[in-house]
């Protein structure tokens, strides 16, 4: 056995036992860590979103009613849901950092292993060839990166699977709440439209008055082309004429209050559907923190571009 | 097209017709669908702008009418505001357990970077001395002696994973 262990080429052949032992000293092969970074940012995403339109609807309820009694309510239960999406922010961070701690595991090693070496020259300690110390580290941590990653699967699975229901009331409550809020933009502007409509009554039935007699000049048919038609015509265009400046501004202010709307609703509504698509997000990444697999979350990122944009959107009205 | 304020004529009718719509606005459950709201709004809303001629007798049924709108939408937003108030509680009950199982995992992750650096830089540096003794001895060894050191750096490297593995 002597001479096969002293035969050319036994030095490979021992390294590669070696390195044999040193894969099957490691815990079973992971994949590759799942990627939490999308949830991290959709949740940050909607908490902005929800904190914007919150803000918004505020506003709205103190244009409604000078007193701030509905507005104060509404302020105090809208920072419950900001608070819990603050909180859903800072686990999927906490997730996150998890997952990346231990994906530094090996670089930590290298570094480690740079460390010894040097140590090891200053006080004048013989370490084996370069080689030797570089296979070795790097066998090393490829050991410590593993477990690193199966301790870090089991923190994750451990605190997940409980979060998972918290995950599912604060997401399902925010979503029922955000359609709360819809409701009461729409009623808002339901009343603010309503108020215009009433304040500009009067000239509005006035206008409206000129345009019915205009159209029953023009159905006069062909008498519509006499002179004492067509002088009528003049008259009352001359007085809707008059009246084009009022219009224009009573225009300008129902598209202003209908525009307010839009915009908080359109931010509402792309949060709700952000916030509804978490709860699966969080499975899905549980079951890829149990069985290894990486996960690129796709619906909650495609959700961040928009929602950015809306709040930009509704923030310049 | 017909509509529902076609042939209303004078203050009586005009008073009849608004009766009508205050018996309707006042039959709606506090929780009513907010599509209800709305469409009561817009006929109380449309009563004001249709009663006519402007008398007293009418601007006096046009205040009436749009009390009555104003009423039926601040009930819809209060109810609303209720609702939210109402499930402000639990929510802040669930927050609470999502920053606990934050701050378990901070600490997990705190773990995994820093906490295990001492033992891992003695148990590297053991795995570096077993292996060192084993190529030392690759020339020399006899077969026993290679199996024996060879079992040492196997144990090297369970004490080494079973270290860093170790619960913090």
């Amino acid at each position: 056995m002597e001479h096969v262990l002293r035969a050319p080429g036994h030095r490979g052949r021992v390294w590669g036992w070696l390195l044999g032992v040193l894969a099957l000293a490691t815990l079973c092969g992971c994949g590759s860590q799942p990627d939490a970074s999308g949830l991290v940012e959709s949740a940050w995403s909607v908490h902005g979103a929800v904190n914007s339109a919150g803000g918004a609807v505020e506003a709205e309820l103190r244009r409604y009613e000078e007193e701030g009694e509905l507005a104060s309510a509404f302020a105090e239960s809208w920072g419950h849901r900001t608070a819990a999406l603050k909180g859903l922010a800072e686990y999927a961070a906490a997730v996150q950092s998890v997952v990346e701690a231990a994906g530094e595991t090996r670089q930590r090693i290298a570094a480690l292993a740079d460390g010894i070496s040097g140590l090891a020259g200053a006080v004048g300690i013989a370490l084996p060839p370069a080689g030797i110390v570089a296979v070795t580290t790097e066998a090393a941590g490829i050991v410590l990166e593993q477990v690193n990653r199966i301790r870090a699967a089991n923190s994750l699975e451990e605190a997940m699977e409980p979060a998972q229901r918290a995950v599912e009331f604060i997401c399902g409550r925010i979503a029922a709440d955000l359609r709360t809020t819809d409701e009461i933009v729409q009623l808002l502007e339901a009343d603010a439209r309503s108020r215009l409509q009433l304040r500009w009554g009067d000239e509005q039935a006035y206008r409206a008055a000129i345009e019915a007699a205009r159209r029953e000049v023009f159905g006069l048919g062909a008498a519509a082309l006499e002179p004492a038609s067509q002088a009528r015509l003049r008259e009352l265009d001359d007085l809707l004429a008059a009246t084009d400046g009022r219009h224009a501004v009573y225009q300008e202010e129902l598209r202003a209050v209908e525009q307010r709307a839009r915009s908080i609703r359109e931010v509402i509504a792309a949060a709700a559907s952000s916030v509804e698509t978490w709860p699966s997000a969080h499975a899905h990444l549980r079951a890829a923190v149990a069985s290894g697999r990486s996960l690129n979350i796709v619906a909650a990122m495609n959700a961040v571009v928009e929602i950015r944009n809306l709040v930009e959107r509704m923030r310049d009205l | 097209m017909s509509t529902e304020w076609d042939g209303i004529e004078g203050v009586e009718g005009w008073r009849a017709k608004l009766e009508s719509l205050l018996r309707e606005a006042e039959a709606l459950p506090a929780n009513a669908d907010v599509q209800t709201r709305l469409k009561m709004n817009r006929r109380l809303t449309e009563f004001q702008l249709r009663s006519v001629p402007n008398t007293d007798e009418i601007l006096e049924l046009d205040a009436i009418a749009e009390s009555a709108r104003a009423a039926v939408i601040k009930a819809g937003i209060e109810d609303r505001l209720e609702g939210l108030a109402a499930g402000s509680a639990e929510l802040a009950r669930f927050t609470k357990q999502l920053r606990e199982r934050s701050a378990g995992l901070q600490a997990d992750a705190r773990s995994l970077r820093f906490e295990r650096a001492d033992q891992a830089v003695q148990s590297l540096t053991e795995t570096i001395k077993s292996v060192r003794e084993l190529i030392a001895s690759l020339e020399a060894a006899t077969e026993a002696e290679l199996v024996k050191k060879s079992e040492r750096l196997i144990t090297t490297l369970q004490n080494f994973r079973s270290e860093i593995e170790r619960p913090a």
